[in-house]
């Protein structure tokens, strides 16, 4: 399962293979993340201008495009629940807990480059993957 | 309970007598045939476009953008919303 803060620099940097690599090893994604990406892109192109609005609107494209090769869940498949009590108990947002309790019940391994995540992750006895774990796993060399 | 669908459209192929009949004689099933290989072609073309695309992004932004700083810009979203 990958989050935003992997997605995100995954179709930003990591070119083609990363199409391959993400179907070969089934990865799912939640439906929120290609919305939290395109944040994302959005702060980059305006705010910091790292990248252009043109590519930004491209990557925030892409973003929705690519997720229907993946496995997406969507928030019917979550219990809210569950979901509203991971919240307030290990004190996260509920797009946090969106993406710990669709990994823990789903059984998968949380791709993840935000620390907070990944902390209360590790402690739901999740396994947690940093986005260089991640593109190791997936064999995609990042270097040019 | 809402179950989701899918929106269709009808397509129209015209092809010479000979060929329907040739398919018909042999039991194929036309429009499931159609409806495959139509699939399967956009399927294609799509794959090819999205990874065109990411190549051109890599290209461009590899060594620009690091992984770290949009983790710390979604963190900020999600704890602003």
């Amino acid at each position: 399962m990958l989050d935003a803060s992997v997605y995100a620099p995954l179709i930003l940097t990591a070119g083609s293979k990363v199409f391959t690599a993400l179907r070969k090893h089934h990865v799912a994604i939640l439906d929120l993340t290609p919305y939290e990406t395109c944040n994302v892109y959005w702060n980059e192109a305006v705010l910091h201008k790292h990248i252009t609005p043109s590519d930004a609107i491209k990557a925030c494209v892409l973003a929705f495009r690519l997720s229907a090769f993946l496995k997406v869940i969507t928030f019917r498949e979550l219990n809210p629940q569950i979901l509203a009590e991971e919240s307030l108990d290990k004190r996260l947002t509920a797009y946090d807990a969106a993406y710990l309790i669709a990994a823990k019940s789903d059984g998968l391994e949380l791709a993840t480059e935000d620390e907070k995540l990944a902390e209360a992750a590790r402690e739901s006895g999740v396994n947690v993957l940093n986005y260089d774990e991640l593109t190791r796993f997936l064999g995609i060399c990042l270097k040019s | 309970m809402y179950t989701g669908f899918v929106l269709s459209a009808v397509v129209s192929v015209r092809v010479p007598l000979k060929v329907k009949e040739i398919l018909e004689r042999h039991g194929v099933n036309i429009a499931e045939m159609v409806r495959r290989v139509l699939e399967d072609e956009a399927r294609r073309l799509e794959e090819q476009d999205i990874t065109n695309a990411l190549d051109e992004l890599a290209m461009k932004y590899r060594e620009k953008i690091s992984p770290k700083e949009l983790a710390i810009l979604i963190r900020k979203c999600r704890d602003e919303r």
